[in-house]
């Protein structure tokens, strides 16, 4: 009998999922670290906009832009960091000798770690835009959701693949991630439409996934005249495969760093 | 077949900048089914290291490992269904959950079911005395009680072998005490099916509970067997420590071998426990003594004598 089937995987998905979705708002520190400090800095660009009389339209794409950004920050910090962290705090080892696949554990973390993030994001947007009576398009609320789903799915299949990179790679990738956030935030255009800038700077920073689901989203959620590259279809379905892709290479990814790690001793070894 | 079997085992470690570190070297071992095995040996003699290998955490260098018939480098899978891995002090879990939830966690991970999972915690929980803290959050735990969670996260999948790694490190003697009370009566009541792999470096523990020990330091087995046939790897059978209140007899000590003075105390050794009776008697008849005590070898002398230094010392 195959003791590796989708209940097992399911199991292991709930298991994981639970201390990310659950355990976290024990904490009441997360209200201020997830919601209140991302909606600070809405505030602070919506403020430096209605400055210079800006567009309104702006102030929408900040209210967006700041809200997705959340989602970033938690793939860097709570996926791609976390094999690391599970290591240094000693859990890596049961996860190991425990019969489960590690790619499962990851999938529960993806899965507690989008749907936590996916309240933050909500909260972060709402407050935001009650504050400064932001309009929006609601009635596409549909194809926002399509948008922002295949966004974070893809933003937290990347975070699987590198979990296993900065296991392998220790400490000091830890630091280039760090580096990446200005030029993440940058690049994907948060405060800004991407493609108003240049459209080569856009077709290159589309690379990321997050600068197509902001722009997704803001073409389906605000009225403006600035220019997009693809439309909002395309850039769902490019997202669509880069999930896919990450997924399957993080199974590689996941396997090789477990191979290797009980080869040199990386995987329990904390001076390693 | 044998619980774990394990040949000419090699681990060697490269750490960055500096030359390879021999972490076991030759190690052979062989665990029978249904058995309490000890391995007693000094913080870095290579106790976790094989441990790690025998629970597919690491690879040796080289040599061949077999655990419950399963090779170690190709069959993992099949080995992490079947043992389970407890280790001292270990601080693995989230903070925020509590016991419940994080060994419900857990236990998803080894394939049980919900109420599988429930039934299990539940009943384990009772027995190791931590029921009443069953909602209590990890980051609130005593170490005591920390090391007891372990114990049941270790024991609900069942497992065929469960490896201890210093299991009682840093705690209160009384919950040791219940701690190995426990792992007894649950070896017990496996009927020859459930073994347990002890690493220590505590030897009244490996005395205690170990059928079988194996002495590893540096990385080497020096030797194996029940803890009587390692007492026997002492320097001495027995040992008479006489206290004197002033003038020590020296003349009268001459007949002994090996006779060590510190100020009023003698320890007399002797190779053979022939005659130790009559030695005794004449001992407790010499001029001006107080007292005179008998001792016999502990695993800490065989220790001594086999490795050259006490164990507490390469702690």
């Amino acid at each position: 009998m195959n003791r590796y089937n989708y209940k097992f995987a399911l199991r292991t998905i709930y298991g994981r999922a639970y201390p990310r979705i659950w355990g976290v708002l024990r904490e009441p520190s997360w209200v201020l670290f997830e919601i209140l400090l991302p909606v600070l800095s809405i505030i602070a660009f919506i403020y430096v906009l209605r400055s210079f009389n800006a567009d309104p339209a702006f102030e929408a794409y900040a209210v967006i832009g700041g809200s997705m950004m959340a989602i970033w920050f938690n793939v860097v910090f709570a996926m791609a960091l976390q094999l690391r962290w599970e290591k240094d705090g000693g859990n890596l080892e049961f996860y190991i000798s425990s019969p489960t696949k590690l790619s499962w554990i990851l999938l529960g973390m993806m899965v507690g770690g989008s749907i936590s993030t996916t309240s933050y994001t909500v909260a972060i947007f709402s407050i935001s835009s009650v504050l400064f009576d932001t309009q929006f398009l609601w009635s596409n609320w549909y194809q926002a959701l399509i948008i922002f789903i295949s966004c974070v799915v893809a933003l937290y299949a990347i975070g699987m693949c590198l979990a296993s990179v900065f296991l392998k790679y220790g400490r000091e990738f830890e630091y280039y991630l760090e580096m990446a956030n200005e030029p993440v935030q940058l690049f994907s255009g948060s405060f800004f439409p991407i493609f108003s800038v240049n459209i080569l700077f856009g077709a290159i920073a589309s690379l990321i996934p997050l600068t197509l689901g902001i722009d997704g989203l803001r073409q389906v959620l605000v009225v403006s005249d600035y220019p997009t590259l693809i439309s909002w279809e395309v850039e769902t379905v490019i997202m669509f495969f880069y999930a896919l892709i990450a997924l399957r290479f993080s199974k590689y990814t996941l396997n090789y760093m477990e191979k290797s790690a009980r080869e040199s001793g990386t995987l329990t070894l904390k001076w390693q | 077949m044998f619980a774990i079997d394990a040949k000419n085992v090699v681990r060697e470690f490269k750490k960055r900048n500096s030359p390879y570190k021999l972490a076991l070297d030759d190690v052979n071992i062989e665990v029978e089914r249904g058995s309490f095995y000890g391995l007693l040996g000094p913080n870095g003699a290579g106790k976790s290291t094989l441990i790690k290998i025998f629970t597919t955490l690491l690879l040796p260098t080289s040599g061949s490992v077999s655990v419950l018939g399963h090779d170690v480098f190709k069959e993992e899978n099949e080995i992490r269904w079947k043992i389970s891995l407890v280790t001292g002090g270990e601080m693995s879990g989230y903070g925020l959950l509590s016991v419940y939830e994080q060994l419900t966690m857990f236990a998803m991970f080894n394939g049980l079911t919900k109420n599988e999972a429930k039934y299990k915690i539940n009943e384990l929980l009772e027995i190791v005395g931590l029921k009443d803290s069953s909602e209590v959050k990890l980051n609130e735990l005593s170490t005591g009680m920390r090391q007891k969670m372990n114990l049941v996260r270790g024991l609900m999948t069942d497992p065929e072998i469960l490896f201890l790694d210093e299991p009682t490190l840093g705690l209160d003697v009384e919950i040791a005490l219940d701690v190995r009370r426990y792992l007894k009566e649950w070896i017990k009541e496996g009927n020859g099916e459930r073994t347990i792999l002890l690493t220590t470096h505590y030897m009244q523990e490996a005395d205690d509970m170990c059928e079988k020990i194996s002495i590893i330091d540096d990385g080497k087995i020096l030797h194996t067997g029940t803890s009587n046939e390692l007492k026997n790897k002492a320097e001495f059978s027995v040992k008479y420590i006489c206290k004197f209140l002033e003038n020590i007899p020296h003349a009268d000590l001459e007949i002994f071998e090996r006779v060590e003075i510190n100020k009023d105390t003698v320890s007399i050794e002797l190779d053979s426990d022939e005659n130790s009776e009559s030695i005794f008697n004449s001992l407790k008849n010499l001029n001006g003594i107080v007292s005179v005590n008998r001792y016999e070898p502990t695993l800490e002398d065989a220790f001594l004598n086999l490795t050259g230094k006490k164990l507490n010392e390469s702690l």
